[in-house]
């Protein structure tokens, strides 16, 4: 059975059309098996039916699903560059003592630079969702809640649970030296990791919530206006903070740690994704 | 359009008559020496049928056929004389080239 390969098509794609190729697979593969050259076909163009689908890619959507497709991609930036930014917060800690003072004129800059960022960045992401309070007060008068709930458990869940597991490292630090909390105890690296693992996986369920949920709001075009404002305003800091974390570190470290570069390698994909929908938008904005 | 666009391939089969999908395959292979992956295929087929240039007749099990809408015929024919003007103009330069 070639079913497995549809995964990446939209649920309405393979109710239309999953049948059909999967005939079309069977017949094609006269009883053996689906080559892989075939089978990374299928997938791919699942993959770009899926981004066609959520208004990313093509001319499939009218403007208003454009607007908002590449307003949701800007906010799902920002939310990976929120994990980057975390792990960029936690490397950064205490960095002024281990610092000397005539080497942090440029890094107090920098750094000053990446905080301005990210109170910027986090306000305009705060005002984008205070703006569509209303319509999202009527979605759930609607009936609304029926269609997002499972998304918002789900997100408390792991929120919770992540809580839980948080505050016991957390009592479980005062009981140990700097050098255990710091690689010293594997146990306590493991438990922190799990902690690691169920910020980001909370970050990605509660980002999952907010799009579900948009994706359903009726926004007014002013309103869409408004919002891709914002996302452009919210992509500007990310670059801000790329930039001036990017200088932070060449200023502080002679030698680089691998998880300075790849919390920038993520801040650097997040921008460029959070650029691409800004475009995307102001794109749509303008037909 | 380029000739090996997998639209105009499609549109360019189904203008003989219907054809379901392994047909489709089989007969853009035959006329374009081209193979095209049914995903690709699908691909196409579902943007074409969504601008109201094909579409489907009614399922015999799982194979569904499609055929060629008045607005695919004039959407082909536009293609086509698109590409003969350039076959057109790279012939005659090609000519005055090698006079």
């Amino acid at each position: 059975m070639s079913s497995w390969l549809l995964w990446a098509y939209p649920p309405a794609w393979r109710e239309r059309y999953g049948d059909e190729l999967v005939g079309l697979l069977e017949a094609d593969a006269d009883g053996g098996s689906v080559p892989l050259r075939v089978k990374l076909d299928v997938i791919g163009a699942g993959l770009v039916q899926r981004l066609r689908s959520s208004g990313l890619v093509g001319d499939e959507l009218p403007p208003e699903g454009r607007i908002r497709a590449g307003v949701l991609l800007v906010l799902s930036s920002w939310a990976a560059f929120v994990v980057a930014g975390l792990a960029f917060a936690k490397t950064s800690e205490h960095w002024q003592a281990v610092t000397p003072e005539t080497d942090r004129g440029v890094a107090n800059a920098a750094f000053s630079g990446v905080l301005l960022g990210a109170e910027l960045g986090t306000l305009a992401v705060l005002l984008g969702i205070a703006l569509v309070a209303r319509p999202l007060f009527a979605f759930l008068r609607a009936g609304g809640w029926e269609k997002i709930h499972r998304f918002v458990l789900r997100a408390i869940g792991a929120s919770g649970l992540t809580g839980v597991v948080l505050a016991g490292v957390v009592a479980w630090a005062h009981q140990l030296t700097n050098a255990q909390r710091n690689g010293g105890d594997w146990l306590y690296s493991g438990a922190f990791l799990v902690v690691v693992a169920g910020t980001v996986a909370s970050i990605g369920l509660w980002t999952q919530v907010a799009v579900v949920t948009a994706r359903q709001l009726a926004l007014t075009r002013a309103s869409l206006r408004r919002e891709t404002f914002l996302a452009a305003a919210t992509t500007l800091t990310m670059a801000v903070m790329t930039v001036a974390s990017t200088i932070w570190w060449t200023s502080v470290y002679s030698a680089l740690p691998v998880r300075i570069v790849v919390v920038t390698l993520v801040m650097l994909a997040a921008t460029a994704l959070a650029a691409t929908g800004t475009l995307r938008s102001v794109r749509a904005l303008r037909a | 359009m380029r000739a090996n666009d997998p639209p105009l391939l499609i549109l360019t089969s189904l203008s003989s008559g219907p054809k379901h999908g392994h047909a489709l395959l089989l007969d853009i292979e035959s006329f374009a020496g081209v193979r095209l992956g049914p995903g690709t295929l699908y691909g196409a087929i579902t943007r074409l049928e969504q601008r109201g240039l094909i579409e489907p007749l009614g399922a015999d099990d799982r194979r569904r056929p499609y055929r060629i809408t008045a607005a695919g015929s004039r959407s082909l024919s536009a293609a086509l004389a698109d590409l003969r003007k350039l076959i057109n103009e790279g012939t005659s330069r090609l000519r005055a080239a090698r006079a």
